[in-house]
């Protein structure tokens, strides 16, 4: 018998049936409607959040566009670095982990700044994913790595990712137009910054799947988009001049103790901008360290910490703005070629109209104000021509009288101050209408057209500065100052050309070429005596500002200021010179700014290949450089001197020459006499370098005319008596070789206008 | 073959020649016409072969399923593609041994292991606490050797099946009792449950009650004891749950995953995405994208949800239905048993297999909360496939004692 006997069959039956019917079929009956209100109904939302978690959307960085110079040097290029990366969630095991820290911190080092306990630390976060090691490192240090992570196996644990990052070649060069991009590849400020849309091309991406960790999958689907990279731009900047204008404005800064010197260069027949820029200046590769010494010394000196930071993001802010298209300030009389520009463009007056009278300084009174002459000698009765080689107010104040309001302010207009010129750059300041005297008011307070006739109680800024007064030499046209000369796509097809852009002609071709005139009189004649350039006619005019805003009773701070053109007779170059709050005996712009409008119109001219015309005494003074002579024939060092026009005798009577003075690669004047010595021995006794500074030209050629040194003179010394040497090399005392050649620099000490 | 066997078989044929007699006498008679004892019942034949092709075609379907789902995961954790596979095919193949060794056995033997396999089942209950594996915060592993675990929960639910219906059958119409038909199962799912939810291990619990009180009920437990005792059980649960705040976080993410879906939230969510992303279609097989790393072990109690995302809404329901069918078939066994013991035994292997499908695919589609259940065939795991094996040969050693008369 079994032992179920017992049990009631049918009551089991049932009851399995029962059972059956519940396990059996209802609750598979439920899962089925349960997975279909999943799977069928609510489906969507799942989907969506599963594949965006499972696929990859990698943005691929477009190469970010290059900027050229006019003649294709390169400015600013993207390069690709590559960042070190590890994956602290993949390091299991502390083998692992000490073998990373070890391996990494020995690779990078400390040119990385990485050490081992950093790799540790930054592994620290077990839940993470990233965490980076170090940036930008260079392609040798990144190839160890590879080769680190194959040998260990260390694939998801270190890993490199690719990078663009921004390198400006010339460093400081240009470095406020250029500006520099952030950490995210994109432009901050100057032409990276305005031309951000041109040069950082289109993002492309790719679409793929990844597993959770992230790693791609090797199967399945990768859609991929190109990107497009940035087209490059072409600026009108010149490198070389560039360098010109900057070596200029920190030589220009150091000698006037100034806190900023500031200049452009424009080619003034199309309004483009060969340079510009401030000293001091910023290194856009590395845009958040200040490298100027004096910068950081005052900085330091700054107890506190918040003040200083704040101290130094403002100085940073300073050293990364281009001034002069941002800042405005009073033209002072360089405003005066303007000013002269109307009265000859409206024949209010000739250069040689006799009709001035300066009755010096504060000798005009409008109202209850004094005004007159910077100078107290008044300059009595004069032409309209010294009126300008004088800077003489009393003139101007009558020209613009002469002119009226309303002209005057017609050629205000015409000239270009009351807007923006709209040069291809963000932050451009100026003519906004609180920065100038109305119509109206010009019309009606003779005072405001009396101060505006040489420069005074209106802003400009120096871009609006040195393109109308471009305009006012280039035989009378206005163009729109111009930065980007083209547009360069990827394949290096040329996609935009940007021609100057002829606003409208201001003042007849004769205005302008009788305004050239004067101003290469106010050179050689006058007040800008100090803009004189060997070979090349220079014009030009100086200007004081003064800052009203920002001077103290205790201390008048000053803007000195030169704008220079050349050649005169065909103006190629405008070069404007602001030397911001001097702190030497003068703030004289002929003393300090024209001198270095010269040298970069000089060294411009010459390299743009413009001939220069010397005069006699001029070509005499002209720099040459004395070969070796040495074993020569007569016949052959005749033949020489007259091929190159040079002055020489000859000692003795051998066949070959012997020796020579001065020795073979000295620097000097045409007109210094060359001793060839053709068996008699030369001199060889030291000579003590007597002290020559203070004294004019004649008066050092007077006192070495015996001696056996030659005198190289560096400067203007051909205006009058007033031209002395400030410096000499080498210095007074030391002991010289007898046919040494010693330096001295000359400047004219012509004191120009001051201000009232 | 052995003669022998078929001599013992020969009851049992449905073409023996005195089968057709046996119709219409008492349906047992054959077989002990035939010979008296135990003895008679060894052999292979006369099995059900449509369970037998649902086992067989469950199993392959589940193999193909764990390749897919565990490849990837296996290529990261052991950089072997085919580590759970190969693992899953040996226990596989071990199990259709064990399967017909099982099924070569009368059933009737199992009175005699009803009482040891419950002492052993105890035993090893409690040792587990001691010398257990602790793997997830739960300590439900016993490690033999480097490679084999056994988790004890298994072996006590088959203990159950085989001692409740041994008990039951023993205890015949005192099973309308309460003190005999009730208390004395109720202490033993008791005990078994305390020491399970010392683990914890909520998922063998559950399992294992309902398949003791289904037992109970088919041999004839009093429906009002049962249904006081239902009550009082849910009490327990809810007290449990609620009480000792044992789950309720497990509730909390189970009504809203988005709680914490980087956290306990996780997985669920991830399952629900790969669900979702199944449709109706599913991507193809072998194609999920949520095994690659984003479902934590794909392989195992969650390998239904990577069956969604690669063969659809279409492909999920095949498998619920193959499932369906396979249920269906070992009640239909049990209904046809020989003797009341052998409907027990097929019942309660069905119960616990049916119960097991039915949460797993509850929890891993959202109806249910997580808790870890695995989905008999698929999911990767020694212990338990063996286990699976050994009672499907229970059942099919039921199916072969079923009377000529009542095979359909």
């Amino acid at each position: 018998m079994e032992a179920g006997r017992g049990l009631n069959s049918s009551s089991i039956f049932k009851r399995t049936v029962f059972v059956t019917i519940v396990l059996g079929v209802l609750t598979f009956t439920g899962l089925i409607a349960w997975l279909a209100k999943v799977q069928l109904i609510d489906y969507e939302d799942y989907q969506r959040q599963a594949v965006s978690q499972q696929t990859r959307n990698e943005v691929i960085t477009p190469a970010r566009g290059t900027i050229y110079d006019a003649n294709m040097n390169t400015l600013a290029v993207s390069v690709s670095s590559e960042t070190v990366c590890i994956s602290p969630a993949d390091i299991e095991t502390e083998e692992d982990l000490d073998l990373i820290c070890e391996g990494l911190s020995a690779l990078l080092g400390p040119e990385y700044g990485v050490t081992y306990d950093d790799v540790r630390e930054k592994a620290s976060n077990k839940k993470s994913y990233y965490a980076y090691i170090a940036k930008k490192v260079d392609e040798e240090t990144a190839n160890n790595v590879r080769t680190f992570i194959t040998d260990y196996e260390l694939g998801s644990k270190v890993f490199l990712v690719e990078d663009t990052s921004r390198y400006y070649p010339y460093g400081t060069l240009a470095s406020q137009i250029l500006g520099f991009t952030g950490t995210d590849n994109t432009g901050l400020y100057g032409i990276e910054y305005s031309m951000e849309t041109t040069l950082q091309g289109t993002p492309g991406r790719i679409v793929s799947q990844k597993n959770a960790r992230g790693t791609d999958l090797a199967i399945d689907y990768e859609q991929y988009y190109d990107a497009v990279d940035g087209d490059s731009i072409v600026l009108t900047i010149d490198a070389v001049i560039q360098g010109y204008l900057e070596g200029a404005l920190e030589a220009a800064l150091e000698n006037a103790g100034a806190s900023h010197a500031s200049g452009i260069v424009m080619d003034v027949h199309n309004g483009q901008i060969k340079a510009m820029g401030t000293y001091p200046n910023f290194d856009p590769n590395d845009p958040f360290t200040i490298q100027d010494a004096a910068v950081s010394e005052e900085l330091s000196l700054i107890t506190n910490d918040e003040e200083r930071k704040a101290a130094y993001n403002q100085a940073l802010l300073e050293l990364w703005t281009n001034g002069v298209i941002t800042t405005t300030y009073e033209p002072g009389s360089v405003f005066k070629i303007i000013t002269a520009a109307m009265a000859l463009e409206e024949s209010v007056t000739t250069l040689y109209d006799n009709s001035f009278y300066c009755g010096g300084a504060k000798s005009i009174t409008i109202y209850d104000r004094k005004i007159g002459c910077w100078s107290d000698t008044p300059h009595g009765q004069e032409t309209f021509l010294d009126g300008i080689k004088n800077s003489c107010n009393p003139v101007f104040i009558d020209v613009a009288g002469r002119l009226g309001g309303a002209t005057f302010f017609k050629y205000f207009e015409a000239f270009g101050f009351t807007e923006k010129t709209g040069i291809e750059l963000v932050g451009e300041g100026g003519g906004s209408s609180s920065l100038y005297h109305s119509e109206t008011y010009l019309k009606t307070v003779p005072i405001s057209l009396a101060t505006s006739s040489f420069g005074q109680t209106f802003n400009v800024t120096p871009l609006q500065l040195i393109t109308a007064i471009s305009a006012a030499v280039n035989g009378g046209t206005l163009y729109e100052p111009l930065l980007i000369r083209q547009v360069i796509g990827e394949d290096g097809s040329i996609k935009e050309d940007h021609e100057s852009i002829r606003v409208r002609q201001v003042v007849t071709e004769q205005t302008s070429k009788d305004l050239c005139y004067a101003l290469e009189k106010v050179v050689s004649e006058g007040t800008g005596s100090n803009a004189y350039v060997k070979g090349y006619a220079v014009g030009g005019k100086t200007g004081t500002t003064v800052k009203t805003v920002e001077s103290t009773d205790a201390q008048t701070l000053y803007i000195s200021s030169f704008l220079g053109i050349a050649p005169t007779d065909d103006p190629q170059l405008a070069v404007l010179i602001l030397v911001d709050e001097p702190t030497s005996y003068t703030h004289s712009g002929n003393m300090l700014a024209a001198p270095y409008v010269a040298e970069v119109l000089e060294k411009s001219l010459h390299y743009l290949g413009v001939d220069p015309i010397y005069s006699d005494d001029e070509y005499q003074t002209l720099d040459v450089t004395i070969p070796d002579f040495t074993g020569m024939s007569l016949k052959e060092v005749e033949e020489y001197m007259k091929l190159y026009d040079l002055n020489y005798r000859v000692e003795g009577e051998e066949e070959f020459v012997t020796s020579q003075m001065p020795v073979a690669g000295a620097i000097v004047p045409r007109s210094a006499e060359i001793v060839i010595y053709m068996g008699g021995s030369k001199p060889s006794y030291s000579v003590g370098v007597p002290n020559i500074t203070g004294m004019t030209l004649s008066g050092i050629q007077r006192l070495l005319a015996d001696s056996a040194l030659y005198i190289r003179a560096v400067g203007n010394t051909s205006v009058n008596n007033l031209t002395l040497s400030v410096s000499q090399e080498p210095a007074y005392g030391e002991f010289v070789e007898a046919g040494s050649v010693i330096t001295v620099y000359f400047v004219n000490d012509t004191s120009d206008e001051d201000i009232q | 073959m052995d003669p022998n066997t078929h001599r013992n078989l020969y009851a049992t044929a449905p073409q023996a020649p005195d089968a057709a007699p046996a119709a219409t006498a008492n349906v047992q008679r054959p077989h002990r016409r035939r010979r008296k004892g135990l003895i008679g019942r060894f052999g292979v034949r006369g099995f059900d072969v449509p369970y037998f092709m649902l086992t067989v075609m469950l199993m392959s379907v589940g193999l193909v399923m764990l390749f897919s789902a565990s490849y990837s995961a296996a290529y990261y954790k052991y950089a072997n593609a085919t580590y759970f596979f190969t693992r899953q095919v040996l226990f596989a193949v071990a199990g259709f041994v064990i399967m017909f060794i099982v099924m070569v056995f009368p059933y009737q033997i199992y009175h005699r292991f009803a009482v040891p396999a419950l002492l052993v089942s105890f035993a090893l209950l409690v040792l587990v606490l001691f010398i257990g594996e602790n793997y997830n915060n739960a300590t439900r592993w016993i490690s033999i050797g480097e490679l084999f675990t056994i988790q004890p929960s298994e072996i006590a639910k088959a203990a159950v099946i085989i001692s409740f219906s041994s008990f039951a059958v023993r205890m015949g119409k005192r099973m309308r009792s309460l003190l005999y038909g009730i208390v004395p199962f109720l202490l033993i799912i008791g005990m078994m449950a305390v020491l399970l939810m010392k683990e914890p291990h909520l998922s063998a619990t559950v399992i294992i009650a309902v398949t003791g009180i289904v037992i109970i009920f088919i041999a004839g437990a009093k429906i009002s004891h049962l249904a006081v005792i239902g009550a009082v059980a849910i009490a327990l649960f809810a007290w449990v749950v609620f009480g000792l705040g044992y789950s309720i976080e497990r509730i909390n993410i189970w009504l809203d995953p988005y709680l914490d879906p980087k956290g306990d939230g996780y997985q669920i969510l991830q399952s629900l995405y790969a669900i979702g992303s199944g449709g109706l279609f599913g991507l193809g097989l072998g194609q999920s994208r949520q095994k690659n790393l984003y479902l934590p072990e794909p392989y195992n109690d969650f390998i239904f949800a990577i069956i969604c995302e690669e063969l659809g809404y279409v492909g999920a329901v095949l498998i619920i239905l193959l499932f369906a069918a396979f249920v269906l078939r070992g009640y239909y066994i049990a209904l046809k048993a020989r003797d009341n013991f052998g409907t027990l035994i097929a019942v309660g292997v069905t119960t616990q297999i049916a119960v097991q499908v039915f949460f797993n695919i509850g929890v891993v589609s959202g109806m249910l909360p997580v808790t870890g259940i695995s989905l008999p065939f698929f999911s990767s795991g020694g212990t338990s496939l063996l286990i699976l094996f050994a009672e499907l040969g229970m059942v099919l050693a039921v199916s072969r004692q079923i009377p000529a008369s009542r095979k359909g």
